[in-house]
């Protein structure tokens, strides 16, 4: 049947207008680098931040808190409010759901891999970066296809690669969770900054006289 | 617009079309608006391409039509004005659509 107007294309056009200013790039490019970040320090040698759960868990709500100002004072003035239709908010429905079920996936390997500490097979060591690593890769392709963010297909594998090859790596070299979680963390911190700097040129701030006018 | 006793009658339904829809601009913002619960000013400005006040003035024309549903809500201090389409600007939209669906759809390859 001829489309005239594919109505789907267009509402999904304007959904991924919501994802160019960068900042989910940067957000989730600084969660990567924070999850290497006890592992980071220790490397570092800056003894007790490792085992400080309170510094990480700081700069996760720190980090939090700046997503939702970037979003609040640099997207929404540039871009505008908009509320998407039925059909896009059981996407966002059902990605929050994927999103809670992961949470809890993850609360269990961290409860499975502190049970088993220094106990059992070098298996059931590795089962919690396996876990990890199958989580990762499913929630964020489940995110990528839920709310066509593309780009997280390629952040979904990111994630999941980053704790094996630092483990793997860390018998060859020196710094392999600053190399690994650097990298790719990078990646995306550098996909981000780039997105927001074109974001920012393209779109200015409405002027002042704009302000308020109404239709 | 009237159409001539030559005219094929698969052209009849071009004539009947709804010239408050039809306008480029007004399409615009009615296809994006369709599409969408409600946006505001801005938003519509960057999806379109328009500037404030051709926007302002279409937006006027829908709202006469009881197209589009204009409100003006505080956020705080600052006032948001989110636009949406009516259910009868809903139905404008899809029958617009369908008419020239109806055209097209007859033409040769």
């Amino acid at each position: 049947m001829l489309q005239i107007f594919p109505v789907s294309e267009i509402e999904k056009k304007a959904f991924r207008a919501t994802f160019q200013d960068g900042i989910w790039d940067l957000y989730l490019g600084a969660m990567l680098l924070l999850l290497g970040g006890g592992a980071i320090f220790e490397e570092l040698g800056l003894s007790g931040i490792q085992e400080s759960m309170v510094a990480l868990i700081v700069t996760a709500v720190v980090l939090m808190s700046a997503f939702f100002l970037a979003k609040r004072f640099i997207t929404i003035p540039r871009m505008g409010r908009v509320k998407f239709g039925a059909e896009r908010k059981k996407k966002i429905r059902k990605t929050r759901l994927v999103l809670a079920m992961s949470a809890l996936l993850g609360v269990a390997v961290f409860i499975f891999t502190a049970l088993s500490k220094g106990q059992g097979s070098e298996f059931s060591a590795l089962l919690p970066i396996i876990l990890f690593s199958v989580n990762c890769l499913v929630v964020f392709s489940l995110g990528a296809y839920f709310l066509d963010y593309t780009r997280a297909y390629l952040y979904a594998w990111f994630f999941a690669l980053s704790m094996p090859l630092a483990i793997l790596l860390r018998d060859h070299t020196a710094h392999a969770f600053i190399i690994v979680f650097g990298f790719f963390g990078g990646i995306m911190i550098i996909i981000g900054a780039v997105l927001l700097i074109r974001f920012l040129r393209n779109y200015p701030l409405p002027s002042a006289r704009y302000e308020g006018n109404g239709a | 617009m009237s159409t001539s006793r030559a005219a094929p009658e698969q052209l009849h339904p071009l004539a009947t079309l709804d010239r408050v829809v039809h306008s480029p601009a007004r399409l615009m913002i009615v296809t994006t608006l369709y599409t969408l619960e409600s946006a505001d000013f801005i938003f519509l400005m960057n999806l379109t391409d328009l500037t404030w006040g051709n926007l302002s003035s279409h937006l006027s024309v829908l709202e006469e039509a009881d197209y589009v549903e204009i409100e003006k809500t505080f956020k705080g201090k600052r006032a948001t004005t989110m636009i949406s389409l009516t259910p009868a600007g809903r139905e404008a939209f899809r029958e617009y659509r369908e008419q020239l669906q109806e055209v097209f759809e007859q033409l040769p390859e």
